[in-house]
């Protein structure tokens, strides 16, 4: 059956290998023999009618207590064909080792080493496979299925005795750590060099970011960012909530712009249960995410100058940002921790005022973004302490996955927005604004504007704002209406279940990709049938954009580091999740 | 034969399935793997098709049919997924709801309601009901268990036939007709039966609701684990639901060797052990005359000093051990290693009113053979000194089941009045104390021998002739597969042991034995060696002193150190009387009380539910249990405190 042409060649090719063939949401999916995993890759990648240069993610999921448990999943995009396509390995319960892809797609190093620490998986001839979340002396995969979810009682003074405290089998004695173990090095360390830490307590790293540094004076000889430090388990959370709980902790994930993260995870949710939302939700998220991609961006402006010595900035653009948690506040009464875009649309209606706060604001913003702009764009300083600061070529990013802003600036116009439109942002005429160096100045550029052409699109989505319900009307997903449920017997049962139990989901997988403030986010969620998903992981543009940070900064000064970090502009919620 | 045997095969849903000609469409589904929503359905009642849910399409049908009451035919097409199915599903739920009060916050069956499940998945999404709901009086008590709430009741009518074909009781009907019909206790009676509490599992919905659960907890909030009943000698599998270190409820978790899914009252709500009380859980050693807290490690070293002093000073025989027949075999096998090895004497016991060597001794005899499922398939029932309605109540359901169901003949002999009478054959009552002249009559009359007037007289004397037995015998019918089910309380001795086994070679072989123990390890406690003159395993040791004999001894002085696990289990009375004479008592108790509260040493003890043990019930089945929850304190199993015991003796 013909489904795509881009399995029918790789079936050509490989024809033993490829297995499974399938549609999902207008991606194909495949199933790779592991023995000609990187073969395939690779003719994927450099074939011209397929080049696949991209790979968004690579992650697990454990099927535990089915047999075969773990499937590793490689999801690609082809920059010139703007398709994309997902690659599924089935790896052996006996021989849990898959060959690295590294030398295929670059960013495959964290990933790789994250399905490692999480799942226990071995990736053959990764330079460097440690842990990269958990702590370094653990001896468990915390993501198996098998591994305890919680609710196993702590341990405390008065009950030591009474449990069995499991985690002394968790872990092996801390082992003394090298400097080439800190600066992921091996052989010897150059002499007349310094090692220092930036962070990760540290005002400027944007979060509890921890890089190390070897200095021959002042130039970065290398600088290898160690991360986990917000590790709380998000991930694993979720696959004890239900799916409309676990909304709320979607929030804490890129906690400057959490609407932005309901809106990926609910759009994956509703991939799966096949559930349409009403026009009016469109709107209504693609207005909130807008007013999220500025507000995230106004941290990023406001902490980035900050750092660089333009002290004035962090307050200005608080103050701006302020506006806009208070027209959140105003629409849900919370200010940053909405899980106000959950499964089936947004929580509850526009209140009467929210119309006037958004004009308000966007008569108010473009004068702001003026003089924002007026301070800094031709700034003798600024210039200096970003201009050919982190630049790097477009291959070299695209090898290392990055995207969003730090993309864009160096001249490749990839936005999710506009290559696979969600939420109906093909409703709205906007540009994607883009750089040509990519050097942390073209970032700041296209940064600024993207906050000007969010501006746009709020507005003409305010102006086109449809009548209707703010959600869908299938009660077996959303909440009946509160004054409802105290009259009609079947809503209060469908409440009931909704709150206690949840609503199932089928089973089956959805990856769904948005564009973030920070680049491409991804939500990849695994359902068994019941209420609580099996696994739902996040693609964090963040983390992997960290993976720049290294070429960015070698041969850089150490001054530099912070612009090129406050340039990535990552946070560390959805880094570490 | 040939017919019940045949195979038939049909579709379901475009699947194929073989099933024996007869089962219903709804079982032939769900061995294929479909599920075919129910309400008044069970699988081990009687089929009713009142409440229409399990409506299915049969292809060239004019209408639905239930898939309960329609017996799958060689070569249908069936349909429980197509839009006409749906919406009936649809229909039946929007019916059952229309009347249906808007309980759910309060109503206990939230969460773990097949209403609720049903209308979430099959059940329109919106009400579109605008009339007022027709009301009752609510709850209503039909006893001082179990509670009804005739608003919440859809009339499946489970709990009706619970009450006619299971336990057969009858207390429960409907009453009125039509929309106007309710679930009441039958007029002259009441809801009394210690089975009742199986109909509020029955319960699909909230109708009825027990008095021990009622607001207690939600089921999710609810650990649940598997534990085994130890409230009788059945040992029925049950679930224990905790929360939070407190047990909630048990409900009843299938095993066909022993409960069939059923539990008897007072196993189901009994698993609150303190009524109240505090648990002890600081270890007691008296000092100047009063019980003072120790810790672990003192009252420890003072049992060992003293028990090693008793010795030395009076020698071995002055030592006796009581383990229980409540306690589990690891335990009563400690307890009889702590006295025969580490101490050497041979004065143990499992009671301290009754000899629990006899029964022991008809055990190595081989008179403890029978299992629960032999019930099922007996050609006939001899029971003697037996009422299990009283004391092996689930044993007692699998006796009516076999009279109900295959008319099973049963003849029992007892010295009062049971509930076996109803349906045995032939029920004869002797007197109390004659059971050793009624053995040998029984067995003289199974013989067809000639008449042995002396017996024949003690039991005449109590009304009982031989004509009657030689009846009974007749209309019981004995034969090869004949069960014989003894009270073991009525071996008092030797004598009595052997007069069960001849009558019981008398009836030839095959016949299957049986000894009813009240206990949860009567059986257990005797193989693990916790009776005069056995040793684990029913090996033949030197006899000590038993039980009685121990607590007269002690009395007298003569016994001077007595070690006592669960006392709880144990006559107070008797202790009272060996702790007069006794220098040294010693126990493991649970809570302090007058008994507990006059030794020397107090263990606090682990409760059933806080450790690990096995325990056989009366038909030999071994079954184990885990904890679900821990001791309190510093309260510790008995296992861990003897044996620390035995190793200080070592030393």
């Amino acid at each position: 059956m013909f489904l795509s042409p881009v399995i029918s060649t790789l079936e050509e090719h490989f024809p033993d290998a490829i297995s499974e063939p399938e549609l999902r949401s207008g991606d194909p999916w495949i199933t790779v023999t592991r023995d000609r995993l990187a073969d395939v890759l690779t003719f994927l990648k450099i074939t011209p009618e397929l080049r696949y240069n991209l790979l968004i993610d690579l992650t697990c999921i454990d099927f535990h207590p089915h047999p075969s448990r773990f499937s590793v999943y490689y999801y690609l995009h082809s920059m010139e064909h703007e398709r994309k396509l997902m690659v599924r390995v089935r790896v052996p319960d006996d021989d849990p080792t898959l060959p690295s892809v590294i030398t295929i797609y670059g960013t495959a190093n964290w990933h790789e080493r994250e399905v490692f620490d999480q799942f226990g998986i071995s990736f053959r001839d990764h330079p460097d496979l440690r842990r990269i979340l958990n702590p370094d002396h653990w001896t468990v995969h915390p993501l198996r299925r098998d591994f305890p979810l919680g609710g196993e009682e702590v341990a405390f003074t008065h009950n030591a005795d009474a449990i069995a405290v499991q985690a002394d089998t968790w872990t092996e004695p801390v082992r003394e750590k090298t400097v080439q173990d800190y600066l992921g090095l091996t052989g010897e360390v150059k002499e007349g060099t310094i090692i220092i830490n930036i962070g990760p307590q540290h005002p400027s790293t944007h979060g509890v970011l921890r890089v190390a540094l070897q200095l021959e004076g002042e130039t970065v000889l290398r600088a290898m960012p160690h991360v986990g430090y917000l590790h709380t388990g998000i991930e694993k959370t979720a696959e004890n909530l239900t799916y409309q709980q676990a909304v709320t902790v979607t929030d804490r994930l890129d906690y400057v712009a959490p609407l932005s993260n309901n809106l990926g995870y609910a759009l994956a949710v509703e991939r799966l249960l096949n559930l349409e939302v009403p026009p009016r939700a469109d709107y209504v998220r693609v207005i909130l995410a807008e007013l999220t991609r500025i507000a995230s961006h106004l941290i990023w402006l406001g902490t980035h100058a900050f750092e660089l010595g333009v002290q004035s900035m962090i307050l200005y653009c608080f103050r701006e940002r302020e506006l806009i948690l208070d027209i959140f506040e105003e629409l849900s009464g919370v200010r940053m921790m909405t899980s106000f875009i959950n499964v089936g649309g947004v929580r509850t209606d526009l209140t009467p005022q929210f119309g006037k706060r958004v004009r308000e604001f966007l008569a108010l913003f473009p004068e702001k973004l003026d003089s924002y702009e007026d301070m800094l764009t031709n700034n003798k300083i600024w210039l200096k302490r970003t201009k050919d600061i982190g630049a790097l070529s477009q291959d070299t990013l695209i090898d290392l996955g990055v995207t969003g802003p730090a993309l864009r600036s160096a001249g490749v116009a990839f936005d999710v927005r506009t290559a696979y439109p969600y939420c109906g942002y093909n409703n709205f005429t906007f540009a994607v604004p883009t750089g040509t160096t990519g050097d942390v100045y073209d970032k700041y550029r296209v940064r600024m504007e993207e906050m000007r052409q969010s501006l746009g699109i709020i507005r003409q989505a305010m102006d086109g704002l449809p009548e209707g319900p703010f959600r869908s009307d299938d009660r077996k997903v959303t909440l009946p209406p509160r004054e409802e449920i105290e009259t009609g017997m079947e809503q209060l049962i469908h409440h009931f279940l909704l709150v206690s139990r949840g609503f199932p989901v089928p089973e089956g997988e959805a990856y769904s990709l948005i564009e973030s403030p920070r680049g491409a986010l991804g939500f990849f969620v695994s359902s068994d049938g019941t209420p609580m998903p099996r696994r739902v992981r996040v693609r964090a543009p963040s983390f992997v954009n960290l993976q720049a940070l290294e070429p960015m900064c070698r041969g850089g000064m150490i001054a530099d580091v912070i612009a090129i970090i406050a340039g990535i502009d990552p946070l560390m919620g959805e880094v570490d999740r | 034969m040939t017919e019940q045997s045949k195979l038939i095969t049909a579709v379901i849903d475009g699947k194929q399935v073989t099933v024996a000609a007869g089962t219903m469409i709804l079982k032939a589904a769900e061995s294929i793997g479909i599920t075919i929503p129910v309400f008044c359905y069970h699988p081990r009642l009687t089929i009713s098709g009142s409440c229409r849910m399990c409506l299915v399409e049969i292809e060239g049908g004019s209408k639905p049919v239930t898939a309960c009451s329609t017996e799958l035919a060689a070569g249908v097409v069936v349909y429980t997924n197509t839009p006409t199915v749906l919406e009936a599903r649809r229909e039946i739920m929007e019916n059952l709801l229309i009347n249906h009060p808007l309980d759910c916050p309060v109503c206990d069956k939230g969460g773990e309601c097949l209403l609720q499940d049903h209308a979430y998945d099959w059940g329109p999404g919106a009400s579109r009901f605008t009339e007022r709901k027709r009301l009752f009086r609510k709850p209503i008590p039909l006893s001082d268990r179990i509670l009804l709430d005739r608003e919440r009741c859809i009339l499946c009518t489970r709990c009706v036939r619970f009450c006619d074909e299971i336990s057969d009781h009858r207390e429960l009907a409907i009453l009125e007709m039509g929309g106007n019909s309710e679930i009441a206790v039958a007029p002259d009676r009441a809801f009394d039966s210690q089975f009742s509490g199986n109909t509020v599992e029955l319960c699909p919905v909230g109708a009825l609701t027990s008095t021990s659960f009622r607001f207690k907890a939600r089921p999710w909030e609810m650990a649940r684990l598997p534990g085994i009943c130890p409230f009788c000698g059945c040992g029925c599998s049950i679930d224990i639901h905790t929360r939070s270190g407190n047990i909630m409820r048990f409900m009843a978790r299938e095993n066909p060797a022993v409960d069939d899914g059923w539990l008897c009252d007072r196993g189901r709500y009994g698993f609150d052990l303190s009524g109240g009380s505090e648990r002890l859980t600081k270890p007691l050693v008296r000092k100047q005359g009063r019980l003072v807290a120790v810790s672990w490690k003192e009252a420890i070293a003072t049992a060992v000093e003293k028990l090693r002093r008793a010795v030395s000073q009076y020698g071995p025989g002055a030592v006796g051990g009581i383990g229980s027949a409540w306690s589990s075999s690891e335990e009563n096998d400690l307890l009889q290693r702590l006295i025969r090895e580490s101490l050497e004497s041979h004065n143990v016991d499992c009671s301290l009113t009754d000899d629990g060597r006899p029964a022991a001794l008809a055990l190595a005899e081989g008179l403890g053979t029978f299992t629960f499922n032999d019930i099922d398939r007996a050609d006939s029932i001899l029971m003697i000194g037996a009422d299990p309605s009283r004391y092996q109540p689930i044993l007692d359901l699998r006796l009516k089941k076999a009279v109900i169901t295959r008319r099973t003949p049963i003849f029992t002999l007892a010295s009062t009045d049971g509930e076996m009478a109803r349906y045995a054959r032939e029920s004869l009552r002797y007197r109390a104390g004659s059971e050793e002249s009624l053995l040998r009559l029984l067995t003289a009359a199974v013989k067809k021998e000639k008449r042995y007037d002396s017996f024949e007289s003690d039991l005449r004397a109590g009304g009982l002739s031989r004509e009657a037995i030689d009846r009974g015998l007749e209309r019981a019918g004995l034969g090869p597969r004949t069960v014989v089910l003894v009270n073991a309380s009525l071996l008092t001795d030797d004598v009595r042991v052997y007069l069960v086994k001849e009558l019981v070679a008398a009836m030839g072989a095959g016949a299957s034995t049986g000894l009813l123990f009240d206990s949860a390890n009567g059986f257990g406690a005797r193989t693990a060696g916790a009776v005069p003159g056995y040793l684990p395993g029913l090996r033949p040791i030197d006899r000590g002193m038993s039980g009685p004999e121990m607590v007269v001894a002690a009395e007298r002085s003569t016994l001077k150190a007595l070690y006592i696990l669960n006392r709880e289990h144990h006559d107070s009375a008797a202790v009272a009387r060996a702790r007069r004479g006794a220098e040294l008592l010693i126990c493991h108790a649970l809570f302090l009380d007058e008994a507990s509260g006059s030794g020397d040493i107090v263990f606090p003890a682990a409760s059933v539910f806080e450790k690990q043990g096995t325990f056989t019930n009366t038909a030999g089945l071994a079954q184990s249990t885990a904890p679900v929850l821990n001791p309190p304190g510093e309260a510790r199993p008995e296992s861990t405190v003897i044996e620390e015991i035995m190793e200080r003796l070592k030393q």
